[in-house]
C-alpha cells in the first residue's frame, strides 16, 4: 500500500535524497564527465607518449567502458527506490535492496581490478589525482550501499508498516 | 539541418506521437491542454532531445553512450513524475490499468523510467536520418 498522503520522516527524506542525488545523480554525472571530458579519468591515461602506460591505459579504458550499462541499472533502480521511499511505499525496500546490491557488486569489481593491477599502490596514489578520486568513489559506493541495505532491511516498510 | 535542431525536432515528434496515443487510450489526463503542449515542447524537445540526447550523446558512438542517455533520461523522468505526483498535479492517472499497473505511484515510476528511452530513440533516429541524408 502506498502512503503518499502521509509525509515521510526526515531520515527517509534524507535517504531518498541520497538515493536520487547520490545513487542516481552522481552516477549519471560521473559517466557524462567520463564521456565528455577527462575529469574522471586517472592521470596516467593522458600520458600516452610513455610506451609502458599505453597498454595499461588500454586495459583500464576497456575495463571502465564495460560499466555504463550495469551502472544504468543501478542508477534507475536507485531513483525508483527514492521515489517509492518518498511515497512511503514498500516497493522502496525492493528497489533499494536491488540498487544497493548492484552498487556493492560493481564497487567490489572495480576495487578488485584496481588491486590486481596495482592502481592502489602508494606511489600511484601519490602521483595520480584521478586515482585518488577513484579511491574516494570506491569507498563512497561501498559505504552508501552498506548503509542503504542496512537501513532498508530494518525499515518498517519491509514489514508492511 | 543543424544537429541541435534535428535532435529537438525528433524528440518533439516523439512527444507528439506519445501524447496522441496516450490521449486516445486515456493513459493519463492533463489538467489542461496547454500543459500537454508544454510537456512536449519543454520535456520532450528541450530537456530530453536537445539537453540529454544532443548535448550528451550527439558526438559519441551510440552503442557506448546509450546507457548514459538512458540513465540520465530516466533519472530526469523519475524526478519529473515524482514532482507531478507529490506537487504539480499537472496530469493524473485514470483508474484503468496501464500495462498491468493500477496504482498511480506505480504508473508514475514506470513512466518515469520509460523517459530514459526518449533520448536513446532520439539519438538513434538522428543518426539514421543523418545517414539517410548523407546517402540520398
Amino acid at each position: 500500500m502506498s502512503g503518499s498522503g502521509r509525509r515521510s520522516p526526515l531520515v527517509d527524506r534524507i535517504h531518498a535524497g541520497v538515493l536520487l542525488a547520490g545513487g542516481s545523480g552522481l552516477v549519471c554525472a560521473y559517466w557524462i564527465a567520463f564521456f565528455l571530458s577527462d575529469l574522471t579519468k586517472p592521470d596516467f591515461t593522458h600520458a600516452l607518449a610513455e610506451p609502458g602506460l599505453v597498454q595499461l591505459t588500454a586495459v583500464y579504458m576497456g575495463f571502465e567502458s564495460s560499466f555504463p550499462l550495469p551502472d544504468a541499472f543501478v542508477a534507475v533502480t536507485s531513483a525508483l527506490a527514492g521515489l517509492y521511499l518518498i511515497a512511503r511505499d514498500p516497493k522502496a525496500v525492493l528497489f533499494g535492496l536491488v540498487s544497493g546490491g548492484g552498487l556493492m557488486f560493481l564497487a567490489l569489481i572495480d576495487i578488485y581490478f584496481n588491486l590486481l593491477h596495482g592502481f592502489y599502490a602508494p606511489a600511484m596514489l601519490a602521483s595520480d589525482t584521478g586515482m585518488r578520486i577513484e579511491v574516494a568513489i570506491n569507498l563512497a559506493c561501498v559505504s552508501a550501499a552498506l548503509w542503504s541495505i542496512w537501513r532498508l532491511w530494518g525499515h518498517p516498510l519491509r514489514r508492511g508498516a | 539541418m543543424p544537429d541541435p535542431v534535428r535532435y529537438f525536432l525528433i524528440a518533439l515528434a516523439l512527444g507528439v506521437v506519445s501524447e496522441t496515443i496516450a490521449r486516445a487510450l486515456r493513459f493519463w489526463i492533463y489538467r489542461s491542454a496547454a500543459l500537454a503542449v508544454l510537456n512536449v515542447l519543454l520535456m520532450f524537445g528541450l530537456v530530453q532531445g536537445l539537453g540529454v540526447a544532443w548535448l550528451i550523446g550527439g558526438h559519441r558512438a551510440l552503442v557506448s553512450i546509450a546507457p548514459v542517455l538512458f540513465m540520465t533520461g530516466a533519472l530526469i523522468g523519475v524526478v519529473y513524475e515524482g514532482l507531478n505526483e507529490f506537487r504539480l498535479r499537472a496530469w493524473s492517472w485514470p483508474d484503468a490499468s496501464l500495462l498491468g499497473l493500477t496504482r498511480s505511484i506505480d504508473k508514475a515510476a514506470a513512466v518515469g523510467a520509460a523517459w530514459g528511452l526518449v533520448p536513446v530513440v532520439t539519438a538513434a533516429i538522428a543518426r539514421l536520418s543523418a545517414f539517410a541524408g548523407g546517402h540520398a
